[in-house]
């Protein structure tokens, strides 16, 4: 089904919850007001035609000076459509918004994110408590009458041990004598732990080894990203995405430019799409080497990482040979990539794709059938394919779990529609199957990097559109005109047209989704990161529950989660 | 008498310092195994080829800051690493190392001490340094050290069975409780070719009471960050550290005497077979470490229970009949 007629469907089925829809940059948006929100919500994951199973994030935007006060953008996708829609409803500071937790448990986290930086309440909300920031934080960070560095924190006055996080159980440890009334046992796993892969803290209720509850507290490597990127112009934001998922940096890179790319209207030639693909499959690869190593490491074989990060090096060098840098390259730029590449880089990623084709296989017998391996992850952490949506899971964790959904796939971008790879799906939905899928996954991104680089078309690495694409300083040396021009892209940096759009690119963790709001100054207005690995975690406790204290480490280690960009 | 006296002086003098520098330098030993097999070079900065990398860290121990948790038990949690390492070096006193041997024309047993009983008092000292690691979790007033000590507490009570009916084949098949007539009585067939499943259960059991991968539940560093001994710090941790490769060098050499034929072998002197045999078995321990992922704390219980508890008691039975009849 196109846009059209989803938008006639959805009107026919709610004639009066829709106050109207449009499609700009391909996407559908429908707005509606918070009163006809829930159930408009409701209709759309339920509708055996429409069926919404995704809610990828929700995007609140702060238009200050305007009243009603805040955007709210739901954002969600249908499996069954392969479609995006978008669902925008205004709201005033005082309003309280019904709570989508009952719909999809990813709304959990993702509404508490909400009222953390925004400081939009919602009604009926389990849990609603501060997440990224500290429990006695004031104000909320991202509103635009928050200043960039923070009410307070450079003051003398300030004092850093007033920070809280509070436990999240309402219990108190009992003391003394009436230790004995209390069966369970509550364990900080973190933030400093050697194997929450960071600083993920998990509060763990304990009935001997045996967890009853748990929850995960996150924002302890929290920067404001967002934040930093509206003081910002495009290329100044770049290097910031190479922090979100540190592990596979250039892929964040190619989500944030085909974000702007698609807001300011650029297209890329042919040759830079091929190369951004090399350095997406070749971070992913990384990323996944990373995973690799550190996951045996916690389930107690020690010899896989060193395997794994000595292959990984190769990767390194071949990102170091680009742009200059190993682990956050910020090689993309808007409509292309900052210098094309050399015969060097051809060669060395041909010598890697050899290298790991034989290197996979000796991952596979160090691990696949080996006996401990296989009885630490079969049948743990087991989540069924509607959980793992409902929770908002994607990437690797969710194709585990049997649910076909690949952004390169889906919604293809940068030529990926030009190559041949799999899928790989699992089964069972369990550590193990999880582990296989991402093992596979090594042999498919080799595969398309073998493909991308034999068919690498000549031509520009960037685009000549005047309104990001600088003049070269050869040019710029001859020609006044030249000069301003360049001047002009770099110092405020191109413009970004009045708008919204959300664009999504499959990270190596899952979907990695951009929602970018321009203004008409060279500073994005809003810039909301959709991060997998947050969704990843706020499903943890489900995963975890009734398993025993080793099975967490397993656990944590097979959704693969990057603490950079939980807590962006 | 005084002249016994002085010599079992120099001889107790002499195996404590030349064990204990086998142990410091079998810290060494792993790091470099370990290297190899994980395509790096292991230490290799102090000494050449990092040969004074054991006194370095023994010097580095001795210099940290010492530290005791405000809700520790302050006696238990002292005692605890002394109990961790004495446990192992009375283990010493038993170990035949070889032979008797002549020189400046007198008689020396290359043992300090031969008791009848040999076999119990190294099953009942042994376990005894388990109470290292149960008294030091409990003691620290430390979550993880809590849920460590628990582990190691179970890890005792289970894998002492199957190790005890291990050791009873052995028992029945030399006729002797002193360690030194078990190595005599392997002069021919040595006993890993009489009691093969024996050895297999005698090892596997030596490997949880260590505490080593893949059974290293009570101070698993991934999940427990090393469990029962994450609030020591300074000499405290290193006595646990040494205690641990004591027990390891410990675990060689039983191992050889009770199943390896002890001093026995051909042309090389017997002190050199035994420490020959002693070393691959705990090459052995350190390939397996790089080699396995750690089991989970229920595999662990259940593989002892249900499957080398009953196997051992099988196997002393069918040992015990056959010994009968022939």
């Amino acid at each position: 089904m196109d846009n059209e007629q989803i938008a006639g469907l959805i009107e026919t089925s709610l004639p009066e919850t829709i106050l109207g829809w449009e499609t700009t940059h391909d996407q559908l948006r429908i707005a509606t007001d918070l009163e006809h929100l829930l159930p408009l919500l409701e209709t759309l994951l339920n509708h055996p035609e429409l069926k919404y199973e995704l809610l990828s994030d929700i995007a609140a935007v702060d238009y200050v000076d305007r009243s009603p006060r805040f955007d709210l953008n739901y954002i969600l996708f249908s499996l069954r459509n392969e479609q995006r829609l978008i669902v925008n409803c205004r709201i005033d500071d005082r309003q309280e918004v019904p709570t989508a937790t009952h719909l999809w448990s990813a709304a959990d986290w993702a509404e508490r994110e909400v009222y953390d930086l925004m400081g939009i309440r919602f009604s009926g909300h389990p849990d609603l408590r501060r997440i990224l920031t500290w429990d006695n934080f004031e104000g909320h960070p991202l509103r635009k009458d928050f200043p960039v560095r923070g009410e307070n924190f450079f003051d003398a006055a300030f004092d850093p041990d007033s920070i809280r996080v509070n436990s999240a159980f309402d219990r108190q440890e009992p003391a003394g004598a009436d230790a004995d009334e209390s069966k369970t046992l509550i364990l900080n796993m973190g933030p400093h732990h050697p194997a929450t892969h960071g600083v993920l803290r998990l509060e763990l209720e304990l009935e001997g080894e045996t967890i009853k509850n748990s929850k995960p507290h996150v924002g302890y490597l929290h920067r404001g990203i967002e934040k930093l990127a509206e003081e910002r112009n495009l290329l100044q934001i770049i290097p910031l995405t190479d922090r979100l998922d540190y592990a596979a940096a250039s892929v964040n890179n190619l989500g944030f430019c085909l974000t702007a790319e698609k807001l300011l209207g650029v297209d890329t030639p042919k040759r830079a799409q091929y190369i951004r693909v090399i350095m997406a499959e070749l971070s992913r690869i990384m990323g996944h080497q990373l995973w690799l190593g550190t996951h045996a490491l916690d389930i107690g074989a020690m010899t896989p990482i060193f395997y794994t990060f000595a292959d990984r090096e190769m990767a390194m060098d071949i990102t170091e040979e680009v742009s200059g840098y190993r682990l956050t390259p910020s090689y993309l730029r808007i409509g292309g990539v900052a210098k094309d590449v050399t015969p060097t880089f051809a060669a060395k990623v041909k010598n890697f794709v050899q290298k790991m084709k034989t290197a996979v296989e000796g991952y596979h017998t160090l691990l696949t059938e080996n006996p401990i391996w296989t009885r630490r992850t079969k049948n743990v952490g087991v989540i069924s394919a509607a959980r793992a949506l409902n929770f908002g899971m994607t990437g690797p964790s969710l194709r585990a779990s049997g649910v076909p959904y690949d952004v390169r796939k889906a919604v293809p971008y940068s030529s990926y529609d030009d190559f041949d790879f799999q899928i790989p799906v699992g089964e069972e939905g369990d550590a193990y199957d999880r582990y296989l899928v991402r093992m596979e996954e090594f042999t498919q991104s080799l595969k398309i990097i073998e493909q991308a680089l034999d068919n690498l078309p000549s031509g520009p690495f960037k685009t000549d559109n005047p309104w990001v694409a600088a003049p070269d300083l050869e040019t710029v040396r001859q020609d006044v005109g030249a000069l301003m021009h360049r001047f002009k892209l770099v110092y405020p940096g191109p413009s970004i047209p009045a708008g919204e759009c959300y664009h999504a690119v499959e990270g190596a963790k899952g979907e990695l989704g951009f929602y970018l709001v321009g203004d008409d100054t060279s500073r994005p207005y809003r810039l909301k990161m959709r991060s997998p690995c947050y969704y990843l975690v706020g499903a943890l406790p489900e995963l975890i529950q009734g398993h025993m204290i080793a099975d967490v480490i397993t656990l944590i280690g097979s959704i693969d989660i990057v603490l950079g960009e939980v807590d962006r | 008498m005084s002249e016994l006296l002085l010599t079992l002086a120099v001889k107790s003098v002499l195996v404590v310092s030349v064990c204990m520098l086998m142990v410091a330098y079998l810290t060494l030993a792993e790091r470099k195994i370990l290297g190899f097999i994980q395509l790096r070079y292991g230490p290799n900065r102090v000494g050449y080829w990092g040969l004074l990398q054991p006194i370095a860290d023994g010097i580095k121990a001795f210099l940290k800051e010492e530290l005791t948790p405000a809700n520790a038990d302050r006696k238990v949690f002292l005692l605890a690493p002394i109990i961790s390492i004495a446990a192992p070096m009375l283990l010493l006193v038993v170990i035949p190392f070889g032979d008797t041997v002549t020189l400046f024309g007198r008689e020396f047993t290359l043992y300090l001490s031969n008791p009848d009983i040999g076999i119990l008092f190294v099953l009942g000292i042994s376990t005894l340094g388990s109470y290292g690691g149960v008294l030091g979790g409990w003691a620290s007033g430390n979550k993880y050290g809590y849920i460590g000590g628990v582990r190691s507490t179970a890890m005792m009570v289970s894998y002492e069975l199957s190790m005890a009916f291990a050791v009873i084949c052995v028992v029945l098949l030399s006729n002797s409780l002193s360690l030194v007539d078990i190595v005599h009585s392997q002069a021919g067939v040595w006993n890993i070719f009489k009691a093969p499943v024996a050895f297999l259960i005698f090892l596997i059991s030596g490997l949880a009471e260590l505490n080593r991968t893949p059974f290293d539940m009570p101070e698993a560093e991934a999940e427990l960050c090393c469990g029962y001994n994450v609030e020591y710090s300074s000499m405290k941790f290193a006595l646990f550290f040494f205690g641990e490769y004591t027990h390891l060098f410990i675990l060689g050499c039983l191992t050889t005497t009770l199943f390896l034929g002890g001093w026995h072998g051909p042309l090389l002197p017997g002190i050199i077979w035994f420490f020959i045999k002693t070393f691959a078995v705990i090459f052995l321990c350190i390939w397996q470490r790089a080699t396995f992922p750690r089991l989970r704390w229920d595999f662990v219980m259940k593989l002892e229970w249900k499957f080398l508890l009953p196997l051992a008691i099988v196997n002393v039975l069918a040992t015990g009949f056959i010994v009968a009849i022939f």
